[in-house]
């Protein structure tokens, strides 16, 4: 069954999917070259130096990213469910209703960090190039909680999608709006140290919130 | 006979609204039964209800034998639903429907589906938001007969089709339900499709269930009266309150009801408030009408 449920997602994910990945590749050769003008304008001795000390993250304007992969992922799977109301013919389905809404996030979190590892996967290789170890983990850590706030906002907005009343709405995108500004307030190295145990329950916890509106749509509430 | 569907005192609010109060009916196995029913008489509701989209405020449904606010995956893959508006996945295609369908329902036989294709002019690689709603119908009903399934459930299958793909609709699966022996819950709004398509039907009004009956009985039983309007006032309004007498309107000189009574208790019921039945006229009538006759026209 999972096989036919990633079948429809893909359907509904593919193309989303290749764009993301074609823009990603193309971000990142342009952080590439801006961080090689960036080395270029300093002294080498001093380079490090001036990272570390003004936390320059070569990808800052990455921040908002994950945040918008994750609005669009739930988007794109949620709203044709949501369309006519064939989310109907979704539960209708001969399968376990909170399995197959789990199974299409998890489809959903599968594509927000496919995504985000091919982009880490390319910084870390920009940045092992150029850097020392310690600073590519410090990059590394600073993209963790970033990646999360993706997570986080596809959860919350596949929730917003399946909800049926608009204040309840509200009150989701109010939670979203607010709670996915913490996830990347900070450009600091290490910032998120301690934090980033809580944004991880946070994350976890914001996954049940679609789940809460499933079931009230099954109850016509 | 076993009951397919059995609905008990069924109650619901939306809001501060009664949609109905205490509604119970049954549909038996190898049925055809339309649910008929103004605008706004819960049609929908029911359906809803049938399928756990709606928790009832009070009463029970079930359906084939599971309550229907907690229906299995196994039982639901015994229930074809036709959402109103044949609503389908609109951005895959009809190849694409019938490989994501057929991984979940164990007995899907794609026969129906082709037949149904070969008569439209649609393209399998042709994705359902492109397509008419008459193709869409089609389509529709395609996939749900190929589930196989026991019992189908069609919410308002009429619901934009032009004559040419509701003849089709209703032959092909009249021949379907009748021939697989399934059962058949169905609701439309236009009603001569359900003459040739049900065997019997339930009629809704504002809160509740008017009559439960076969067709037989609707279309040799049901009679509209035309006679002459008796001068006595009194014994019209009497006959207008009479159990029975429907929708009884006095215009200018001539008096009209529908009744589902035999003449004899006609008679009888002229005697007993003394009219005098001058230039009497009784004919049975269509589905349609008699549909009119037993809710009123507004």
């Amino acid at each position: 069954m999972l096989r036919t449920i990633l079948y429809r997602e893909w359907i509904k994910l593919r193309t989303v999917l290749l764009i993301v990945l074609s823009a990603e590749f193309c971000y990142a050769m342009y952080s590439c070259i801006k961080l090689k003008f960036f080395i270029r304008q300093i002294t080498p001795v001093k380079v490090f130096g001036v990272i570390s000390d003004n936390n320059y993250l070569f990808f800052d304007t990455l921040k908002m990213h994950f945040i918008i992969l994750g609005l669009i992922v739930a988007l794109l799977q949620f709203l044709p469910e949501m369309k006519n109301k064939t989310l109907k013919l979704t539960l209708h389905l001969p399968y376990d209703n909170a399995k197959m809404l789990f199974n299409m996030l998890k489809i959903g979190m599968s594509v927000l960090l496919l995504t985000s590892l091919f982009l880490t996967l390319i910084f870390l290789g920009i940045t092992t190039w150029y850097y020392p170890r310690e600073l590519v983990f410090a990059y590394f850590f600073n993209l963790l909680p970033w990646i999360l706030s993706g997570i986080f906002s596809y959860a919350l907005c596949s929730a917003i999608c399946l909800e049926q009343r608009w204040p309840l709405r509200f009150l989701i995108i109010f939670v979203l709006y607010y709670a996915s500004k913490t996830f990347i307030m900070q450009n600091a190295f290490f910032a998120y140290k301690e934090g980033i145990v809580y944004f991880l329950i946070i994350t976890l916890v914001s996954l049940f919130v679609p789940y809460y509106s499933l079931r009230r749509f099954k109850e016509g509430k | 006979m076993e009951n397919i569907i059995e609905c008990r005192n069924l109650t619901h609010y939306y809001g501060e609204r009664c949609i109905y109060e205490n509604l119970s009916f049954n549909v038996t196995q190898g049925s055809i039964v339309g649910l008929l029913g103004k605008n706004g008489t819960g049609k929908t509701t029911t359906i809803n209800i049938l399928n756990g989209f709606l928790k009832p405020k009070s009463g029970s449904c079930k359906i084939l034998g599971e309550e229907s606010n907690n229906i299995s995956p196994e039982t639901r893959s015994k229930i074809g639903l036709l959402i109103e508006g044949h609503v389908q996945y609109n951005y895959m295609n009809i190849a694409e429907l019938e490989k994501f369908y057929s991984g979940f329902f164990p007995k899907w036989d794609s026969k129906p589906l082709h037949e149904l294709l070969s008569k439209l002019q649609v393209n399998r690689k042709q994705k359902i938001s492109t397509m008419s709603c008459g193709q869409r119908s089609q389509v529709a009903l395609g996939l749900i007969m190929s589930q196989d399934p026991e019992v189908l459930i069609l919410d308002d299958f009429s619901m934009g089709l032009d004559p040419g793909y509701r003849r089709l609709f209703v032959e092909y699966l009249k021949d379907y339900a009748t021939s697989r022996n399934k059962t058949v819950f169905v609701t439309s709004h236009i009603i001569q499709d359900m003459e040739k398509l049900v065997d019997s039907c339930l009629i809704m009004d504002y809160g509740r269930i008017i009559t439960h009956r076969p067709l037989e009985d609707f279309m040799t039983k049901y009679k509209k009266h035309q006679l002459k309007a008796p001068d006595n006032k009194e014994a019209v309004s009497a006959l207008k309150n009479t159990e029975g007498i429907d929708h009884l309107d006095v215009f200018k000189d001539k008096m009209e009801y529908h009744s589902f009574l035999a003449q004899d208790e006609i008679s009888a019921l002229y005697q007993k408030y003394n009219i005098n039945a001058t230039d009497e006229k009784s004919q049975t009538v269509s589905l349609e009408d008699a549909f009119i006759g037993i809710t009123g026209k507004y």
